[in-house]
């Protein structure tokens, strides 16, 4: 067992691992009132495609996620209904790469802890149940379909990685999901739900004598033999982008995407790192405190529905930008933030004065997001950043120099890298 | 531990202080509280809010002051406003980080009241108007994200139904008000509802934090609030006499999936007791839930809609139920809700689901706790309704309840609007 002192925060972590290769952190917090647990494993919606003793798998689209709703229903009772009885909610969601099983609790963390440890642990999977599933889950595709801001993000995907797993829906389509089947299931419960590939996170209000006992019982039995299984991801492929893509939805003002994707892999640590500089260098680059933000607003060119994303992965890397426009400004608007984006490293260097204001923002937001439980368990992801936690952040950007930053900007945003999507009104397209 | 402080700053400016050392933040809101007189109210005051978060004198764009934020680590704020039934609330919400966890160690405090003086009594004006850019740039800005709102399916259905159901135009376009109000919106007019804001609203200044009672009125007092009549608040909940004849209005549009959304006349409100706890209990068995019957009864057990909750608006006296479905299901989904409704008023349930339900509304209370803006949320709420609202009143209140109380409440619900969203790209696959 290692324990992380934060003292600058008063708060610490405890981490271990089970015999059976299960990794458990815990962060007791006794001035709160809830506890959150999060239940991880790597297994998200691009892993349609992996080798087992060198024999190559595929299964459809949206597996990860369909598994993900089926766990909770067993022969006997539902896992959401279990929770209920004390007082906790749960729920769980799918990724790119990764499935986590939450509950949020204030009452009854040991039952909740052993609840969440079993359901994930005893998949029951029955025809009739899956072709049920198959309802409910056409239906949550079906909003998705329609949701303009999912397909914007969705097209400008297929952009970056075109005809690589990553521009399925999480979910599937209601095609790719129809020849699921609980065969299927249980061989992904096999593969993914190993111990070994899973990660365990408690933040909250909770006794750790009590919980940690919990949890060596409560997984006691589950055995670690997969263990010696030879499973490997196949990497995502890195093809060359398409440049421009474009489509219509039932919708009022245009929507527009850029997209920049970056090939090198990360360690953990240097991972965590890139994380941060790029939420400082978007944020000098195009958000609310650059210049040229504030010029493109006063043109009218951007407003509030503006805004980036960062996706930092295991085999895929990229930023988004997007927002809402008008047909007469988007090829001027896209011009725009496309000279802001392939001269990053000019642009930063003019906005060099405000580098130590960025630190302490992001500082600022680092120890306010310490408030939130969720957001402490959400954050952390110990394939992605090893150990890290929010409580490492402050530290990390109080070191941060301009020249590191400046020289990974200058990495980062190849223009050859660079595309755009588009979304019209119908019967508006250009 | 948490203790609380009530005074006044001046006639009709109220201060509530929460010290708390829960948090890493200190947590303030300064709302402005108004009674609606008439429906382009919604659109001035929400405009007013718009340019003074974005503009001031001595910060005279959103680039300004959100490097003066980034300065004050990170510190957060933003101008909003609220509709609490009959009531307007113009809130500036602010947070900074407690002084402890900096390195640096400074106090936050002093700065930060000077910074929402500034903003809030010193815009940016010439010739008493304010400057004609903003208040163009600002009217525009919501303009478009009004005509947005249609853009996600379920707003609309929501914007569409309660148009319907409500008799008083205030009510039909809250919280924001029409496009055609922000088309014909005059400087003049912003300016008039800001004087009205300065001089006679009623205001409630919200403090949460680990801060010294007699440090935080020195700062407080730095506000430059003028001493004038200040209105008198006559009733929060809003009422409407309860209709024979139900609405029934469909739309179609070339959408996936289908909305249906009803609401239900509830004649109880904030202001009861025993029958309030009652009706919060009632709909959370209706819809309020993943335990609840429309969860389990619509979306789980017929697999015919993606989503289906209620929700209880204790200051308008309804119920409002919002379904995402296939459009040929319409009849069934509907048949089913009113089923669901029969379950209820006719006790057709067991005191053990009861108890379910209510365990889980005690929890989402507890953990409530946790979250810095719910706890400003309620203590503001808990002053208009002049009502205790903490954790152990709202705890015992649901306790209460019993299966009669709960049979009592749903027997006074009446049907009043149904409306669809019917989807024409229903592409039956199931």
């Amino acid at each position: 067992m290692v324990t992380i002192n934060y003292r600058r925060f008063r708060e610490k972590m405890e981490s271990f691992v089970l015999p059976n290769g299960l990794h458990v952190n815990l962060i007791a917090r006794p001035s709160f009132h809830q506890t959150e647990g999060v239940l991880t494993t790597r297994f998200g919606s691009v892993n349609t495609t992996i080798t087992v003793d060198n024999q190559l798998k595929t299964y459809p689209s949206g597996i990860a996620h369909f598994l993900e709703h089926k766990l909770f229903e067993k022969e006997e009772y539902d896992a959401f209904d279990k929770f209920a009885i004390y007082g906790a909610d749960s729920n769980a969601f799918t990724s790119f790469t990764r499935t986590s099983y939450l509950f949020s609790t204030a009452e009854n963390v040991g039952e909740c802890v052993s609840t969440l440890l079993d359901f994930v642990f005893s998949p029951y999977f029955s025809d009739q149940t899956v072709n049920k599933e198959k309802g409910i889950i056409g239906q949550e595709i079906q909003m998705y379909e329609d949701d303009a801001n999912w397909q914007l993000l969705f097209g400008i995907i297929n952009n970056l990685y075109p005809k690589t797993p990553l521009t399925a829906d999480i979910a599937g389509s209601v095609q790719s999901i129809q020849a699921i089947t609980p065969a299927m299931l249980y061989e992904c419960d096999q593969y993914f739900y190993r111990p070994s590939n899973m990660s365990l996170m408690i933040v909250g209000n909770f006794d750790g004598v009590q919980i940690k006992e919990i949890i060596k019982n409560a997984t006691a039995g589950s055995s670690a033999s997969n263990d010696r299984l030879n499973l490997q991801r196949v990497k995502l492929a890195y093809p060359l982008i398409v440049p421009f893509a474009e489509r219509q939805m039932d919708i009022q003002r245009p929507k527009l995407a850029l997209g920049i994707r970056f090939e090198k892999d990360f360690l953990p640590a240097e991972r965590f790192k890139v994380k941060i500089m790029l939420q400082i260098i978007l944020e000098m680059l195009v958000g609310e405190s650059s210049t040229d933000y504030q010029r493109l607003f006063d043109q009218g060119l951007i407003d509030n529905s503006f805004g980036y994303e960062i996706q930092l992965e295991d085999g895929f890397q990229f930023v988004d930008f997007y927002l809402d426009t008008s047909l007469e400004q988007i090829d001027q608007t896209a011009a725009e933030l496309k000279a802001i984006i392939v001269n990053a490293a000019v642009k930063l260097t003019e906005q060099k004065p405000i580098f130590e204001s960025m630190k302490r923002e992001f500082i600022g937001r680092a120890i306010k997001g310490m408030n939130s439980n969720e957001n402490i368990a959400n954050h952390f992801d110990l394939w992605l950043y090893g150990e890290r936690t929010v409580f490492d952040i402050p530290a990390m950007i109080e070191q941060l120099t301009f020249d590191e930053v400046i020289d990974f900007a200058d990495q980062f945003f190849d223009p050859a890298e660079l595309t755009r999507y588009q979304i019209l009104p119908r019967g508006d397209q250009k | 531990m948490k203790s609380e402080f009530n005074y006044e700053l001046k006639p009709g400016i109220k201060v509530r202080f929460i010290q708390s050392k829960q948090f890493k933040s200190v947590q303030m809101m300064v709302s402005f509280i108004h009674e609606l007189k008439n429906k382009r109210e919604l659109a001035s005051r929400t405009l007013l809010a718009g340019i003074l978060e974005s503009s001031s004198a001595a910060y005279p764009n959103q680039h300004a002051i959100t490097l003066k934020l980034a300065e004050l680590y990170g510190a957060t704020f933003g101008a909003n406003t609220e509709v609490e039934g009959n009531l307007n609330l113009l809130n500036f919400v602010y947070s900074f980080v407690a002084p402890e966890y900096l390195k640096a160690g400074q106090s936050l405090l002093d700065e930060s009241i000077d910074f929402l003086n500034q903003i809030i009594f010193h815009p940016r004006m010439e010739k008493g108007m304010f400057k004609p850019e903003v208040f163009e740039r600002q009217r525009m800005n919501l303009k478009t994200y009004i005509q947005g709102i249609v853009d996600n399916k379920q707003s609309e259905a929501l914007v569409n139904v309660q148009r319907s159901y409500f008799d008083d135009p205030i009510q039909q376009n809250t919280p924001y008000g029409t496009e055609t109000d922000y088309q014909e919106l005059t400087n003049q007019d912003i300016v008039a509802a800001y004087d009205q804001m300065l001089r006679r609203d009623q205001v409630q200044i919200t403090v949460m934090g680990d801060l010294d009672l007699d440090f935080l009125k020195h700062s407080l007092s730095k506000f430059e609030f003028q001493e004038s009549a200040r209105e008198t608040l006559h009733e929060i909940c809003y009422s409407q006499a309860v209709k024979n004849q139900v609405k029934v209005q469909t739309k179609n549009e070339s959408v996936q999936q289908s909305k249906l959304d009803l609401i239900y006349h509830l004649p109880i409100d904030a202001h009861q007791d025993r029958m309030f706890y009652a009706a919060v209990v009632m709909n959370a068995f209706l819809g309020g839930s993943p335990q609840s019957l429309l969860f389990q009864n619509v979306r789980e057990k017929a697999s015919m809609a993606y989503y289906a909750e209620s929700s209880y608006s204790s200051l308008r006296s309804m119920v409002l139920i919002q379904t995402g479905i296939q459009a040929t299901n319409h009849d069934s989904v509907l048949t089913l809700i009113k089923e669901q409704i029969a379950a209820l008023q006719q006790g057709d349930f067991s005191v053990e689901q009861l108890a379910k339900i209510k365990i889980e509304l005690i929890n989402e209370r507890q953990r409530m706790q946790d979250s810095p803006a719910s706890n400003l949320e309620q203590a503001v709420l808990s002053e208009l309704l002049d009502r205790p609202l903490d954790y152990k009143t709202q705890r015992n209140g649901i306790q209460a309840v019993t299966k009669q109380d709960v049979v009592a409440a749903a027997s006074q619900l009446k049907l009043q609007t149904e409306f669809f969203l019917k989807g024409e790209m229903a592409n039956g696959n199931y």
